[in-house]
């Protein structure tokens, strides 16, 4: 099957965002490359951005691959996908109020009421709870793949808590350090700004009690030193001069959330949490969490403080009510989606599980509730053993699945120790909601290091590249 | 500031500064077995005693005190918490917890010596390679206080590092001093024989101030005039009343911005009184030993105040 | 019309023995005005605590947080009202309130149906009868019996154990009813018991949303269709959400807990 190239289209031509990275390329060697990768490497470990991999007895520190060959789009492209990828936030954001509050969606028959309600991520006491200036999803990531000139489709909505952003920043960084030159060369759209717009986002969404003097305090709440994404929470806690929490250093106290402070106790009044709903309340959700601050839920129920992403957004992410978002979209906005989806067999209805059992080895099965690229089958790369073990699984739990076509995304070339040759790619742009969507250039575009394969995902081998998005 | 974190840095700068001393150590141990190979035993155990692990090198390695050994136990083995390669590491996973308080460069320095380290002392020191080793340890925690010095605000969190580093410090040369005096000679006839002033002499050639001693004393090495040097001389930056006077200072910064002093002001402020009230050869006839064990559990009552009345743990 | 009251005076008191560093109390101990009763008088009195938060929960209870005062070493909530009931025969009526009647088709950990469950509801129908029935079905099944351990247990352990107090029975009702398809929920509440004034503990019932009458009352443990005996504190979807109080205290304190409560009949006040 011929992939849709990043910088050679189709054929030979090489795409027009592409003709100067491409003639840059011809005066370099790959030699030149794999030393930049090289100092690209040893900078990232410097940086500290490693995630912790926890095995048998020792603990390993690993980076994510970077790649150095960036992922570059036109300014075209860039505007269809913001303005897409905007409608689609707002439409969440809607989705979410009301799935709280009047319930509209059901009584119009457009998402079926149980599927909501009687879904895990569905949050119960968010009922009728009016987040500060009605955000729900302060941070959305939108996974997008490309299967052709102009032909992008939402994979995923990441409503909840979406990583990656500081990867994004730094890579950028990185690039700049290597390859000056280009830089100078092409113009490409500025992503440093995002912690300040990060900040902005959240200093605009003060509780109730915030009276408006000063600016509000804005605090990053991270389970710990320990989390795989530990790096990016002090990342971005630095770089919007925030400080970095734990549980253990807050507490409630006279209606607010405090944090310990050497003079004493100071009131957080945005909390850009980075902790899963589970585990943010033990008096609330999880009563065994040790991660989260007890009586946080009721501390914000009474107004006493912004949680940013409000807890219960990943009912709007979650996969079984993705198949609903064309329909969501156009109920809310008035207008058809920008952006398609990936058509979705949702196997909790006959049809579409008789469909989707008949054309295993075509799909893509997908647990509903599950994320990081677990629990799924890639029909085309799977043995017919695979197949029929996920079979079985699959007609014992239908409506755990949806199953989609395998799709041909795009390729993006990455250096490998033979030179160049394509990898499949995505791309995650982070949209930032106040009382507008505002969305940096870019993204994180990440990539399957191994050939052929269409898994992304940094905990399976994926990789991550500099987005550019061009001024013009 | 978070308590947690003005935790973090004082520790961090408490393990880093921890480091260093532990390669002076090995450095001091090094010179003096070289000076003496009959007795090699002698000076390892109690420069293991000097950095706490004697006891727990004896129970994994007897009273085998090479020179091997002691250097691997003091360096990097597993079996000894307070090695050289745990400190680093404490340091760095301070600075993590503490990420957002440093500078950029102030971390990297911290990172780039966990970085280094962690690789060289995967596996044992070869002997010709210690030199060089214990130089760069100590190149990489003065490229740390450099950082500090050169790019953070003159705010909290640079009078916790610094805190952290003089505590730290003062209790090092207390501890080192005392083992000198106290465990190192065979007798007490030994004083003053040449066994003492070439322990001396490594001593100081360790904390890298022999040239410095030279112009203040002479070749008077004499424990009074030792005691003088390391103990009340406020110009050598490893002395008890230099540590302590420079703790100080940081305290009272710290003091503006919380409103006045507090217990760990009056605490530290007995120490040092205690410090300069007697000439050293008092201090000897009155018992040298006594003397820094008492200064020793002072400074550690010191530290759990300040981390008390800074709320470094809820 | 009925023409009595409720007289409730209700302690409940937490001993820690010790000085207490930090905890937390979570309170639900404002009885509701509504189909079922009118509140007319209601005070509750804290001693021990400082309030942290308060908020109208997704059930309509009036959920209120409050953080224990360090050093000290006892918490009392003390309630003192009056409540006149306004039915006779369960009958709540049609479901109001900000959450969707859906919602209590959700099972929780505490009422998730296992095998014994569905055993127990099948061939139940749903009308007011069949879950009569069910009642009775089920207090046949697990005898009342305070001897059981007081923490809550999920319905499916209680059943199979065969034995259970009002907290376990009201769990089974709920787990079988939604289990039916019908709503389901939990109250806490008082009951004033015939032969006396000074009750034991609290009390707490199940309701279950059948077709046609609404929000239905079902006393499982007592057989009896809540009426003028009942009056209401909190509802939810389990005993969790519908504890009067429910704590988080840090340390191991050897807390000794006493309840004081007297529910007594009053003549209405016209």
């Amino acid at each position: 099957m011929a992939h849709f190239d990043e910088m050679t289209g189709f054929g030979d031509i090489t795409r027009q965002p592409y003709q100067s990275y491409e003639t840059w390329l011809k005066e370099v060697d790959t030699d030149h490359l794999a030393k930049k990768a090289n100092r690209a490497e040893s900078l990232f470990r410097r940086t500290g951005i490693t995630f912790a991999v926890y095995g048998s007895d020792e603990v390993d520190e690993r980076l994510i691959p970077f790649d150095v060959v960036p992922r570059i789009m036109s300014a075209k492209e860039w505007a269809y996908l913001e303005k897409g990828v905007t409608q689609r936030v707002e439409a969440l954001n809607a989705f979410l109020h009301d799935v709280y509050h009047g319930q509209e969606i059901f009584k119009a028959g457009i998402v079926p009421e149980e599927l909501v309600l009687n879904n895990e991520a569905y949050c119960p006491p968010m009922i009728g709870v009016e987040p500060p200036a009605g955000v729900y999803t302060h941070i959305v990531g939108t996974d997008i793949v490309c299967t052709g000139e102009g032909d992008y489709f939402v994979l995923e909505d990441n409503a909840r808590t979406p990583s990656g952003v500081s990867y994004m920043l730094e890579n950028r960084e990185t690039m700049m350090q290597m390859f000056p030159e280009l830089f100078a060369q092409m113009k490409v759209r500025e992503v440093a700004h995002y912690p300040e717009e990060l900040r902005r986002s959240l200093a605009s969404v003060p509780p109730p009690v915030f009276d408006g003097n000063g600016r509000p305090t804005v605090a990053v709440l991270t389970p710990g030193i320990h989390n795989s994404a530990y790096f990016e929470h002090s990342f971005l806690a630095d770089q919007m001069g925030a400080e970095l929490v734990d549980a253990s250093d807050l507490r409630v106290k006279n209606g607010r959330v405090v944090m310990r402070t050497t003079t004493g106790e100071e009131p957080i009044d945005v909390l850009y949490r980075r902790i899963d709903d589970d585990f943010l309340d033990p008096l609330t959700f999880n009563p065994d969490s040790l991660l989260g601050v007890p009586g946080i839920m009721d501390v914000y129920r009474a107004g006493g403080i912004t949680i940013a992403n409000a807890p219960g957004t990943g009912i709007a992410d979650d996969k079984a009510i993705y198949s609903y978002m064309p329909e969501i979209v156009r109920f809310y906005t008035g207008n058809d989606a920008i952006l398609p989806n990936v058509p979705t067999h949702r196997c909790r209805e006959k049809d579409a599980l008789a469909y989707t059992l008949d054309n295993l080895a075509d799909l893509v099965v997908k647990e509903v509730h599950g994320s990081g690229g677990y629990g799924m089958l890639v029909g085309t790369a799977a043995s017919g053993k695979e197949r029929d073990d996920f079979a079985a699984k699959l007609l014992a739990k239908p409506e755990n699945y949806i199953a989609q076509p395998t799709l041909s995304l795009s390729t993006c070339p990455i250096l490998t120790k033979a030179g160049l040759a394509p990898r499949h790619v995505d791309l995650r742009p982070f949209s930032l909601v106040s009382d507008k969507v505002k969305i940096v250039p870019g993204g994180l575009t990440r990539v399957a290091l191994t050939e052929g394969s269409l898994v992304v995902n940094s905990s399976q081998g994926g990789g991550t590249k500099d987005t550019w998005v061009l001024e013009a | 500031m978070l308590g947690k974190t003005a935790n973090g840095l004082t520790w961090m700068a408490r393990y880093i500064e921890r480091a260093e001393n532990v390669a002076r150590l090995i450095e001091a141990g090094s010179r003096m077995s070289l000076t003496r190979q009959d007795s090699e035993g002698t000076e390892w155990s109690a420069i293991l005693t000097a950095s706490g692990a004697g006891w727990a090198f004896e129970e994994h390695h007897g009273t085998d005190f090479t020179a091997a050994k002691a250097v691997d136990f003091l360096m990097r083995d597993p079996n000894n918490p307070g090695c050289l390669l745990a400190a680093v590491e404490a340091a760095r996973t301070n600075g993590r917890l503490v990420r957002t308080a440093l500078t950029r460069e102030v971390w990297e320095a911290v990172n780039d010596m966990y970085l280094d380290l962690a690789s060289v002392l995967a596996k044992p020191v070869a002997r010709r390679d210690l030199p060089d080793m214990l130089q760069n340890i100590r190149r990489h925690s003065a490229l740390i206080r450099g950082m500090v010095s050169g790019t953070m605000l003159r705010n909290e969190a640079y009078d916790f590092l610094w805190l952290g580093t003089f505590l730290e410090r003062a209790d090092q040369t207390a501890r080192m001093l005392d083992v000198k005096y106290y465990v190192l000679l065979p007798n007490e006839d030994a004083v003053g024989s040449e066994l003492d002033l070439a322990q001396w002499q490594q001593m100081l050639r360790s904390f890298g101030v022999n040239r410095a001693f030279l112009g203040v004393h002479g070749t008077e090495y004499t424990a009074a005039n030792m005691a003088d040097f390391l103990i009340l001389d406020r110009r050598m930056p490893r002395s008890l009343a230099y540590c302590t006077s420079n703790a100080a200072r940081h305290l009272e910064h710290l003091s503006q911005t919380h409103g006045g002093d507090s217990e760990a002001h009056r605490k530290l402020a007995k120490i040092r009184e205690d410090l300069s009230a007697r000439p050293a050869d008092t201090i000897i006839r009155e018992g040298l030993h006594e003397f820094l064990d008492g200064f020793v559990v002072k400074i550690s009552e010191l530290s759990d105040t300040i981390a008390k009345i800074y709320r470094f743990t809820a | 019309m009925v023409d009595v009251s409720l007289r409730i005076v209700h302690e409940t008191r937490y001993d820690y023995g010790v000085p207490m560093g930090y905890g937390l109390q979570r309170l639900r101990v404002r009885a509701p005005s509504g189909a079922a009763q009118i509140v007319e008088a209601w005070d509750v009195t804290i001693t021990g605590g400082s309030q942290a938060a308060r908020f109208t929960d997704q059930h309509g209870n009036e959920s209120e947080l409050y953080v224990l005062t360090p050093g000290a070493s006892e918490f009392v909530v003390r309630i003192e009202g009056s409540v006149k009931p306004l039915i006779e025969d369960g009958v709540v009526g049609e479901h109001d309130g900000s959450a969707p009647l859906g919602l209590y088709l959700r099972p929780t950990p505490l009422t998730m149906p296992g095998q014994a469950v569905r055993a127990l509801s099948e061939s139940i129908g749903t009308e007011l009868a069949d879950i009569h029935a069910l009642s009775a079905r089920i207090l046949e099944a697990m005898p009342f019996d305070t001897s059981v351990p007081a923490n809550a247990l999920a319905a499916e352990d209680v059943l199979q154990r065969g034995a259970g107090v009002c907290q376990d029975h009201s769990h089974v009702m709920i787990a079988c009813a939604r289990h039916l398809g019908l709503p389901a929920r939990y109250v806490t509440g008082y009951l004033k018991l015939n032969d006396r004034e000074e009750q034991g503990a609290g009390h707490a019932w199940a309701e279950v949303h059948i077709p046609g009458l609404g929000w239905t009352g079902f006393d499982v443990s007592n057989g009896y269709a809540p009426d003028t005996r009942y009056a209401r504190l909190a509802t939810g979807c389990d005993s969790r959400e519908a504890a009067p109080v429910e704590g988080l205290i840090f340390g191991e304190p050897q807390t000794t807990l006493s309840v004081a409560l007297r529910v007594e009949e009053a003549a209405a006040q016209q």
